[in-house]
């Protein structure tokens, strides 16, 4: 049928062409996607917060330097190895960001560890790595590992444990992995010990702090050096600059900085009668640690100088007036760590649990207070 | 005068129309035009007439009257006979078709002046041409744009005796693709991973389907040939531009379809021709299923519009024609094909962790030249040389992308998919090491369930598989005419093949004790073939004759092992003759193909007769060879109606199946072991496309059972003689092949409204021109195979239950327009229209898509019991709704149970139990 220009049977057609075009300019319809499950609330959002809920043991919390979330170690017991998997958690508490395991090729045939993870200022991560065979006291193989961004995965051994420093007796075991600028990472070097401290007793593992160690990363190969003067360190953190840390020693209610250039030391705060400090932690100038609650330091026939720590209480310093604050909260702590901002501490809560033991004395059933061995995760405000 | 019985009265129609048309015995991509000229009132004989094709001499008639223009290109042609002292008549518009021998007959008036010819509009009966022996069924390029089909597999699994791309119960890949008179076969796992090349349909001429004793030209097929004759430019530069969408439809009929076909073609310079076309098509769900909607409203799929997600598959096909002409009545003719097909595979394990989930990416390419040498065409003794030379490369890989998939229009994405490891496989590397990227899966934690169960995660299986085939082949084909009466075919072909595997399985874990090490081959297969044929009609009786020898050498790596270079001889005979108007055709034939090369190694998968295993390879294999016998009687029972019936028998022996190795009942080889039987009766009923309307209607009737001797297997079907109490071990046992299915109708109905009826709106008659055409088929069930719950084959011969029947109605409308002169159409295409949910598949244990409550519940308290730990608050597994004390964590048979049940019901959905949905196009094409 001819058509002439700009009839209605033009036009008419012309519509109808067109409109298939528009027809193939439309979207298509989205195939059936499942919404995200997690949450960014807390279960209780009563100070302190409960981050976590795990069974099992949650520790070694760090901050990613933005604030936004905490990174941890999470050991799975409903993992037929029981890795130790890295965790990330928002900052407010929730759902699990992401729960990395299965870092060896065996997967499931063997235990994986992420301890101590840390994330540096330019997103590398730091942790230390560990594997062995399911149900074994100690892991076989253990390092410290570096990944170019925040995939343990793709993470390279850069430092062997156990290794020998000329001079020190030598390190079997790393705690508490600290960034110190780009291409340093600070530790404590240590001595692991297991035990067993009566019949039917649980297995104690007792770690050791020998001295803090320094893992030079900017050349071909890592180096590792002791820092002299920390003999019997018992924790370590980043000063405010790349040059600084803070750490303290074992049986000492003081706090130390070190300006790592010229080994200049000095006493930034004395907790003094509030016990022995430890685990300390630095950040927008104020200063976290545990200080006192059930630690102590003794030389022990076979270990030699060791503190025995199930914990304390988490002490604030504002670094500019050396006010001191300390966190009420339930149980005792471990490990805290202050948010980039030096608003918030999250640390390692271990309850306080009474139950029943025999006392041969009275030959009764006494209450009895122990600590549990296994820590959640709690979140402080630090006003 | 022409012989009107001839001609007159055979609408032109008769040719467009037809889908389905016996025709010659040879299956090509040309045809012949042969008969008698005569003197008009003495129907004496008349001899030295010269008879012309297109205004070129194309033979001369002998003594008798008779000639015969050979090689003779599908398409129309006006063909004339002329001599001096008579008047010469013009047959306009002769259809030649591919492989057929148009019968055309003249009777000229003497004629002492010289007038202008006659010319007569010359419709061609070719149904009741006793010369056409083969049963071939054609499909046109103007079929697959008038009935709702997309490609040319879909319309030839419209012929009877076809269920999907099977023929005759044979196994997928047992026939063969002729592509301008070129064999092209993908001979390493035709089986399971197709052709890997698709002709654009807008380049598609003609093609057929040929199911009995095809002429001894061809080989390497069991169950029947494809010949597709691609089209060759025009006079002048013509095309075609056509998009189709799904997208205005929204909701569940759309599929994210987008498809784009484009042709053009015409003449360049000096006599060159040049033609091309290209089809781009694209839909986010490449699969879709019918599958009913979870009953769980936690279930995504619930509220979704039923599209899978990573479900997309696009396909980039293009092909271009060059023909040139050279001196002396030669031509060039040089096709390129390119294809390329990628898809995202829904795997349900994969249904909340879906970068995942397996994706493959296969791709083809063709480049195929014909020179034709004609000697003494206006002689008696003409004799045409077909030389063809061809590359086919075939590459196939599967595995895990490397990165997002992003698309671009729909589900196009104009690039190509890369996998993790894509280089190790090309590489072959045969290093036990894992591979890099590839990492192990766990349990997802992203389901509405949260319980680590079913569902995986975080990392692919770390399968990877990759394969490439390479042919080069020379075929020489000759047609002599110098013997009176009898046409001679003859000639040869040579390939020398390229096999190179690589597979991997679990690929994040090194190869040792538990993990297989990589899969390789690399051999270099030879196969070589002649044949002779002769092809005779005296009076009504036509005789074809040929025998064919094929011979391959698998030349596999391991020296020793092969069985080296393998014959066989092959027979193919065919006599047919008119009785009172019918056209009766009784043929024979013996056909062998090599095996498929994935079972000369090892970890192929699936087998002729039983699928789903993982077996050893066996490099001794030999040929599988069928024979067949068929009867067929053509008749019209009126003028415009045709009524085709054929029988036929066929026996397939040397099937490569599985068979034991040794005493271990878990290990087998391959080897020729199985042998089946398929006959089956084909019925075509056809009324031609006249008044607006026209129909056909095609039966088949099939029974394909194999024959085993497998120990194993007699196992299974031992008897007891209710009389004597004897155990009965019977020597061997039958039961359907894979795709048996026993009954097959399909109806086509076309029509077409008169141009000038019905009202008018806005100055438009919108049914005035309209075309439609219906599709309605229904098919039995295939049959499958029962098992217990433990996956163990229930007692009994395989395959022996029956999927239910199924049935579809597509439907496609078109509106002819014109635009500023462009003529072009709208058109719809709806497929199952009625929306029938049809079955496909059901799980072997139940004979049902569902699985049943005591195996879901089965599965859940496994799961639990595997893993009954709390979930606490924080982490990913953790749903709020399912902790009923609000304690912060899911813990014990109340809390937890019940999200594995929700899992297990969610994992066991039979999502591909059903076939597809309604699913519906818009279309709009311009010819220019």
């Amino acid at each position: 049928m001819p058509i002439v220009p700009g009839s209605p049977t033009d036009l008419c057609r012309l519509a109808l062409a067109g409109g298939a075009f528009l027809a193939i300019a439309c979207g298509h319809t989205d195939p059936f996607s499942a919404p995200p499950f997690g949450t960014t609330q807390p279960f209780d959002p009563a100070p302190p917060v409960r981050l976590t809920f795990n069974e099992s043991a949650d520790r070694g919390a760090s901050w990613l330097p933005d604030g936004s979330a905490i990174l941890y170690s999470a050991q799975q017991l409903g993992r037929r190895d029981h890795d130790v998997c890295l965790a990330e958690l928002p900052a407010s508490g929730g759902s699990q960001r992401r729960l990395v395991c299965n870092l060896s090729a065996f997967g499931d045939d063997s235990t994986n560890a992420v301890e101590s993870p840390v994330l540096s200022a330019d997103g590398r991560l730091a942790y230390v790595k560990s594997s062995g065979r399911i149900g074994a006291v100690s892991p076989e193989r253990e390092a410290v590992a570096v990944a170019p961004g925040p995939d343990p995965a793709s993470a390279a051994d850069v430092q062997p444990i156990p290794y020998t420093i000329p001079g020190e007796p030598r390190h079997n075991a790393v705690r508490q992995l600290r960034w110190q600028g780009a291409d340093r990472l600070v530790f404590i070097g240590a001595h692991v010990a297991y035990r067993v401290p009566c019949q039917f007793c649980e297995m104690d593992t007792i770690v050791s702090g020998l001295k803090l160690g320094v893992l030079d990363l900017s050349g071909t190969g890592a180096a590792v050096s002791a820092l002299p003067g920390t003999d019997f360190a018992s924790s370590v953190a980043r000063g405010p600059t790349d040059d600084e840390i803070y750490f303290t020693l074992g049986g000492d209610s003081r706090v130390f900085r070190r300006v790592l250039s010229s080994g200049a030391t000095d006493v930034v705060h004395d907790f003094g009668a509030a016990g022995i400090a430890r685990d300390v932690h630095v950040a927008a100038g104020r200063l976290a640690a545990v200080v006192g609650g059930r630690v102590a330091f003794s030389v022990d026939p076979e270990l030699g100088p060791t503190q025995w720590d199930s914990g304390g209480i988490v002490h604030v310093v504002d670094l500019s007036s050396a006010a001191d604050l300390a966190l009420d909260g339930p149980g005792l702590f471990r490990r805290p760590a202050l948010s980039p901002e030096g608003g918030r501490v999250v640390a390692e809560g271990y309850p306080l649990i009474i139950e029943l033991v025999f006392d041969p004395v009275t030959g009764e059933q006494v209450p009895d207070t122990t600590v549990a061995r296994d820590a959640d995760l709690y979140l402080f405000g630090a006003p | 005068m022409m012989s009107t019985r001839r001609v007159c009265g055979r609408a032109l129609p008769l040719a467009i129309a037809g889908l389905v048309y016996a025709a010659g015995a040879a299956a090509q991509s040309e045809g012949a035009v042969a008969g008698r000229v005569r003197e008009s009132g003495t129907a004496r004989a008349l001899a030295g007439v010269q008879v012309l094709v297109d205004g070129r001499v194309g033979s001369v008639t002998d003594t008798a009257g008779e000639y015969r223009v050979r090689a003779v290109r599908t398409g129309w042609h006006r063909v004339a006979a002329r001599l001096i002292g008579f008047r010469g008549v013009v047959l306009d518009s002769v259809f030649v078709r591919s492989g057929a021998t148009v019968s055309a007959n003249f009777e000229l008036e003497p004629s002492a002046v010289e007038l202008a010819p006659l010319v007569v509009t010359a419709p061609i009966d070719e149904l009741l041409d006793p010369l056409a022996t083969s049963t071939e069924q054609k499909i046109t390029a103007q079929d697959l744009r008038d009935l709702p089909v997309s490609s040319l597999e879909e319309a030839v699994a419209l012929s009877a005796g076809a269920v999907g791309q099977s023929y005759r119960g044979g196994r997928i890949g047992e026939e063969s693709f002729i592509l301008d008179g070129l064999g092209v076969k993908n001979q390493l796992d035709a089986a399971t991973g197709g052709l890997g090349l698709r002709l654009p349909p807008d380049l598609l001429g003609e093609a057929s389907l040929v199911t009995n004793g095809f002429s001894a030209r061809y080989g390497q097929a069991l169950s029947g040939l494809v010949n597709v004759v691609t089209r060759d430019p025009g006079d002048s530069w013509e095309g075609r531009a056509a998009v189709e969408t799904d997208r205005p439809f929204g909701g569940t009929l759309d599929h994210g379809l987008d498809r784009l076909a484009l042709r053009a073609g015409g003449p360049v310079a000096g006599g060159v021709g040049f033609v091309a076309a290209v089809d781009l098509a694209g839909r986010l769900d490449d699969d879709p299923v019918n599958a009913p909607l979870p009953e769980d409203p936690r279930d995504p799929r619930t509220g979704g519009p039923g599209l899978l997600p990573h479900n997309s598959g696009e396909q980039w096909n293009g092909a271009a024609k060059l023909v040139v002409p050279l001196t002396g009545g030669t031509t060039l003719r040089v096709l390129g094909v390119h294809s390329e097909d990628q898809r995202l595979l829904y795997d349900p394990a994969y249904k909340y962790a879906l970068d995942f989930a397996p994706a493959q990416r296969l791709r083809g390419d063709l480049i195929s030249g014909h020179l034709q040498l004609r000697a003494g065409s206006a002689s008696l003794r003409p004799l045409i040389l077909d030389l063809r030379a061809s590359r086919f490369v075939r590459e196939f890989l599967r595995g895990q992308l490397d990165g997002a998939v992003d698309y671009q229009v729909g589900a196009l994405t104009g690039s190509r998919f890369h996998f993790v490891g894509e280089e190790l496989a090309r590489a072959q590397d045969p290093a036990p090491s894992s591979v890099p990227g590839l990492t192990r899966p766990d349990l997802s934690d992203q389901t509405p369930w949260g319980v680590p169960a079913f569902f995986l995660g975080g990392a692919s299986r770390g399968d990877l598989g990759w394969n490439r085939y390479g042919e080069t082949r020379f075929q020489l084909d000759g047609t002599y005419g110098g013997i009176r009466s009898v046409d001679l075919f003859f000639g040869g072909e040579f390939s020398d093949q390229q096999v190179r595997t690589y597979q991997r399985v679990l690929g994040f874990l090194a190869a040792g004790d538990t993990v297989p090490l990589p899969a390789i081959s690399a051999f270099s297969p030879r196969n070589v073939a002649g044949y002779v044929e002769a092809q005779t009609r005296v009076a009504d009786l036509a005789v074809t004759l040929g025998v064919r020898y094929d011979q391959y050498d698998a030349r596999t790596a391991s020296a020793g092992q092969a069985r080296g270079t393998q014959r066989s001889v092959s027979p193919r005979f065919a006599v047919s003759t008119v009785l009172r108007g019918a056209t009766v055709v009784a043929s024979f034939g013996r056909f062998t193909q090599a095996p498929d090369y994935q079972f000369l190694v090892d970890a192929a998968f699936d087998d002729t007769t039983r699928t789903g295993r993982f077996r050893r390879g066996n490099p001794n294999l030999g040929f599988e060879q069928a024979t067949q016998y068929e009867f067929s009687v053509r008749i019209r029972p009126s003028e415009g109606t045709s009524l085709r019936m054929g029988v036929y028998q066929k026996r397939l022996t040397g099937l490569v199946a599985s068979v034991p190795l040794g005493l271990n009942p878990d290990s087998t080889i391959f080897g020729n072991a199985d042998a089946a039987t398929a006959r089956g009766l084909e019925l075509v009923a056809e009324r031609e496309l006249r008044n607006g309307y026209g129909l056909r209607l095609a039966y088949t009737l099939q029974d394909a059972k194999a024959t085993s001797t497998d120990p194993f297997l007699l196992n299974r079907v031992i008897s007891v003689d209710p009389t004597t109490g004897d155990t009965i071990r019977p020597a061997h046992a039958e039961f359907p092949l894979d795709y048996d299915q026993r009954h097959t109708f399909t109806l086509i109905a076309r029509g077409k409204a008169p141009e000038n009826i019905g009202p008018r709106l806005l100055g438009v008659r919108p049914i005035a021109g309209l075309e439609g055409a219906v599709i309605v088929r229904a098919r039995s069930g295939l049959p499958f195979t029962r098992v217990d719950s433990a996956g163990v084959p229930v007692s009994g011969p395989p395959n022996d239950s029956r999927l239910p029947w199924s049935s579809t109605v597509d439907l496609l409308v078109r509106r002819p327009i014109r635009l500023g002169g462009t003529t072009g159409g709208v058109y719809l295409d709806v497929r199952n229209l009625l929306n029938r949910r049809n079955v496909v598949a059901v799980r072997r244990d139940t004979g049902q898509p569902l699985a049943d409550e005591a195996t879901i519940t089965g599965m859940a308290e496994a799961a639990y019991q595997a893993h009954p730990e709390p979930i606490p608050y924080e982490s990913a597994r953790y749903r709020a709704g399912a902790d009923l004390n609000g304690d912060g964590y899911l813990a014990g048979p109340d809390e937890l149970l019940p999200l594995y049940l929700a899992a297990a019901r969610d994992f066991v959905q039979p999502i591909f139990a059903y076939g597809a949905p309604r699913l519906a196009r818009l279309g709009i094409e311009l010819l220019f």
